[in-house]
């Protein structure tokens, strides 16, 4: 047996033995249990195993997720297990029924009396008024649920079972939280933070121990981000982009760096009265062409040993504004309809083979707290199984280098900006260290 | 340059605004003077010869009690008196910037749960301390319209070519909008107005020259016991500090005459944004001050100044603000063509032309759907599935059912109309059903359909603690035994009683 085989083997055999804890937990009616993972380490696997588990000793299961797609694609794949669900959704909802054993139901009345698997999302779980609670219930990214919404989910059951990735970027909150920062169960902040600061030996806290979508390299950048340790599926070398014709210039450096890594940075000279403020056409142009050499290149994804051609249907771009995101939309034609462009928050959840992406902190020569949150740069480096190209404007190694953060935070809360402008210059600085950058000349 | 195509707040007659200024000495938080008056009439000015003594701003405060509490209509001081039901006519206080603001919070954690001085001074100050504390919380709830920062509403009303750190300064504001000349002439003279403090804070440079002396002179009195140097002293720090604080109640005076006088039309979303402001000044400060508990929105206590420990308290009030934002936001748009000409550009409106109107099934059945096209390149920001409104007739909503990218640079979109099918019933006839051939070939800005209502059900089903998991979701922090002396924050005890 090779030594991949053996790796991958022990790490199975370790997903197994969280899954198992946690069933048993389950079954045995344990009140509270976090369970922390990674990118891509397979915890909506866990929960699905972990809820078929409590339906077969009888137990009435409610699911929350955080959007509708999410609800709907655990609806497919208890239905692709064999396992009969209930999909509720909005009223007016149609929901996704062409899954056989996927029953969708709008009216809370309606719904069984009966051990059951129900699959909802938080907003629809919180706005109802539910006669009887279920036994359990478990919470698909956790760490995207503000406590706010999570009190809410008190009335679904008394037992809760919480699953999500804390790395990613935290509940979107659009008003001032300056009121609540120093309260105790401050309603903004993500949900299994709290519950684990206030139970922190009652809640059975379990972690998934490692990443199957992301190679070696990228695992290693991103680690920093995280609270716990984790490892890969893949090792150094198993995972990457074999492109088939040579390219000249910086595009034709920067396929080669993929060749050996996982992950490539490609600087573009910042103008001298200092970067665009809004929309950066140019970086946006660049990106795009990056695509376009990638494809150009008739590179092959090489992962577990086999290699399959790289189409226009595994590359991915992000931005974290929007105006990026529609600037490069436009410079896509027709051949390249098929690559996907959104912005971080919409990509959370969602993998590509390439992923080619335009850093958080391009073009922002004053950064502040929001600028220097890691959870949008954590879900961009995140979403790739082979290959992710980084594109920046190239002040940013000196922006983070004179950069001084401001420790602005209410009083007792962690220092989020310092600690952001860390894992920032630790994440750049690797990449540059391991002759991963390739600079782009002035022209 | 104005800003918008409509104002953003409401004129209201001078008699229901209170403008309020304050000044206070370099490094101390408590006022040193405060003014108070109807805009057009000279103000009322108190101040303190000694701001460091407690007793002597305590009282200067217990002046404006009366004052300040009658224009919020406490239960106690309103001419409607304690009625919960009375229609009481809108209000606003302002002040001359975000300084001032804090002020207000200052007094909160200074008055609210003082039991210092004589009961029925204390008692008084207790009400000032809360009146101040909802102040300075409804300051902080987007879309309210009651407690105004000159500077915030001269903001809103026009754009001003300077860096954020200047903005704050009312005097800079009035300067470049009343300024005659070039646009150098003008900037000349907003950085000559910026010279003269408008904060709380004042010129450390006047308060030494001026005051400093004063100050010694009646703190020597007072200890040797020479009235008349306490006298003298207190008269001229009255009359350096009146100047001060006149010249800060004119500037909101101004702002309140520009804004006045400003020839654009009042939004005409701003009515239901003034009665959801009364809505929470009847819940969040009425009510609280009769100590009237409310099924829907909590029961009674008394909020913290610093933060809201009870965690009932802090996720309703959290879904309020939420809900506030969202009804600021897709209300004022309806009466604004600059306000959708930005979310256009954004992406998070759709401005495009009907070419086709046609129904889907048969009958009452009928469903309206319509085909949009907009032109340009600019991003999107809608999705398949995404509901929308149209932009000046806010009850009728479209999903869309398809986006596709047309060639020439914009897009084509498929929208099933799912609201206001018909028109409204007792309608004018000017709305047109949605499955008219009429609407062909009309404009149409489609912008986001306001769904406050979810968020502010949210704030009332937070509070139920009657519920299976509450023993996780509404357990109440054990800040009763944290370092929370009795009577400096809110009543878990009685907030957590069955």
């Amino acid at each position: 047996m090779s030594a991949r085989s053996n790796r991958q083997n022990d790490i199975g055999a370790q997903v197994d033995a969280v899954t198992a804890q946690l069933i048993q937990h389950v079954r045995d009616e344990g009140r509270l249990a976090v369970v922390k993972a990674p990118p891509g380490a397979g915890k909506t696997y866990v929960l699905l195993k972990a809820a078929e588990a409590a339906l077969k000793t009888r137990q009435r299961v409610a699911i929350a997720t955080q959007t509708n797609s999410q609800a709907d694609d655990i609806c497919r794949r208890l239905s692709a297990m064999g396992v009969a669900c209930i999909r509720f959704v909005r009223q007016g909802g149609v929901g996704p029924s062409q899954w056989a054993g996927v029953q969708v139901i709008a009216d809370q009345p309606s719904l069984p009396m009966v051990p059951c698997i129900v699959v909802g999302t938080t907003a629809k779980w919180g706005l109802i008024e539910l006669a009887v609670a279920f036994d359990v219930l478990f919470v698909e990214e956790a760490w995207q649920m503000s406590w706010a919404n999570f009190m809410l989910l008190g009335q679904v059951a008394p037992r809760f079972v919480l699953i999500g990735d804390p790395g990613q970027i935290p509940p979107v909150v659009t008003i001032d939280t300056a009121r609540w920062e120093t309260a105790p169960r401050a309603p903004h902040r993500p949900a299994p933070e709290l519950v684990l600061q206030a139970h922190p030996n009652e809640a059975l806290s379990l972690s998934l121990p490692a990443t199957r979508r992301l190679p070696a390299c990228s695992a290693d950048l991103i680690r920093p981000f995280y609270d716990f340790p984790f490892g890969t599926w893949a090792e150094h070398g198993e995972r990457a982009l074999k492109p088939t014709r040579g390219r000249a210039g910086p595009l034709g450096a920067l396929i080669g760096r993929l060749c050996t890594a996982s992950v490539a940075g490609l600087t573009v000279p910042t103008p001298e009265g200092g970067p665009p403020l809004e929309c950066d056409e140019e970086v946006a142009g660049i990106a795009v062409d990056v695509v376009r050499a990638l494809l150009e290149s008739q590179a092959g994804c090489l992962s577990e040993g086999q290699t399959s051609p790289l189409t226009t249907a595994d590359i991915g771009l992000c931005a974290t504004h929007h105006v990026m995101n529609a600037a490069m939309n436009i410079r896509l034609d027709k051949k390249l309809s098929c690559v996907s462009i959104d912005t971080p928050e919409r990509w959370q959840g969602l993998e590509r083979k390439v992923m080619v992406v335009v850093h958080p902190l391009s073009g922002v020569v004053e950064p502040g707290a929001f600028d220097l949150e890691t959870g949008r740069l954590c879900v961009m480096a995140s979403r790739h199984q082979i290959s992710l190209v980084v594109v920046t404007r190239d002040h940013l190694a000196d922006t983070l280098d004179s950069h001084l953060p401001y420790a602005d935070q209410a009083v007792g809360r962690p220092d989020v900006s310092g600690r952001g402008h860390f894992q920032n210059t630790q994440f750049w600085t690797t990449l540059t260290k391991s002759n991963q950058v390739v600079a782009m000349k002035r022209a | 340059m104005p800003c918008g195509a409509a104002l953003r707040v409401p004129r209201l007659p001078d008699p229901q605004i209170l403008v309020l200024a304050f000044v206070r000495m370099g490094g101390e938080s408590s006022p040193w003077g405060i003014a108070v008056g109807r805009p057009g009439k000279p103000p009322q000015v108190f101040t303190t010869p000694e701001p460091r003594t407690r007793d002597d701003v305590a009282e200067m405060v217990a002046k404006l009690a009366p004052i300040l509490l009658t224009h919020v209509h406490h239960p106690r001081f309103s001419p409607f008196g304690p009625d919960s039901n009375a229609a009481i006519p809108p209000f606003q206080v302002w002040v001359p910037n975000a300084t001032h603001l804090e002020m207000l919070h200052h007094l909160n954690y200074t008055y609210t749960f003082t039991k210092y001085g004589s009961a029925s001074r204390h008692l008084l100050l207790n009400h000032v301390g809360q009146a101040c504390g909802w102040l300075f919380r409804e300051a902080q709830r987007p879309g309210q319209l009651i407690t105004l920062a000159a500077t915030d509403v001269l903001r809103d009303a026009f754009t001003f070519p300077a860096e954020s750190a200047r903005l704050g300064h009312p005097g800079f504001l009035l300067a470049w909008l009343g300024a005659k000349g070039t646009r150098d002439e003008r900037m000349a003279a907003a950085a000559e107005a910026e010279r003269l403090s408008a904060a709380t804070s004042l010129d450390p440079a006047f308060e030494r020259d001026e005051l400093e002396f004063y100050v010694d002179l009646h703190n020597t009195g007072r200890k040797d016991g020479k009235a008349a140097d306490v006298a003298r002293a207190s008269k001229m720090i009255h009359t350096r500090l009146a100047e001060e604080l006149e010249r800060r109640f004119h500037l909101v005076e101004q702002a309140l005459s520009v804004i006045g006088k400003d020839k654009r039309p009042e939004n005409r979303g701003l009515p239901l944004l003034v009665q959801a402001s009364m809505d929470e000044h009847r819940r969040q400060y009425r009510r609280l001050e009769q100590d009237i508990d409310d099924n829907e929105d909590g029961p009674a206590f008394r909020p913290s100044p610093e933060t809201d420990r009870y965690p009932s308290a802090a996720a309703s009030r959290f879904y309020v603000h939420e809900a506030s934002q969202e009804l600021r936001d897709t209300l004022l748009v309806h009466g604004d063509r600059e306000m959708q000409a930005d979310l256009i550009v954004s992406g998070e409106a759709i401005a495009g032309v009907i070419v086709d109107v046609r129904g889907e099934g048969a009958g009452r059945r009928t469903v309206p759907v319509w085909t949009v096209e907009s032109r340009g390149e600019v991003p999107l920001r809608v999705r398949k599935d995404s509901t929308l409104c149209v932009a000046g007739l806010s009850s009728r909503h479209v999903v869309i059912r398809s986006i596709e990218k047309l060639g020439t640079g914009g897009y084509r979109f498929e929208l099933v109309v799912t609201k206001l099918i018909n028109g409204p019933r007792k309608g004018d006839g000017t709305v047109l059903p949605a499955t008219s051939p009429k609407l062909k070939k009309q404009r149409v800005v489609l912008v986001k359909p306001s769904m406050d209502q979810i968020a502010r059900k949210r704030s009332f089903l937070v509070w139920r603690r009657d519920v299976p998991g509450a023993w996780l979701t509404h357990a109440v922090p054990a800040v009763r035994e944290a370092d929370v002396p009795e009577g400096v924050a809110e009543d878990l005890t009685r907030l957590t009683k069955p």
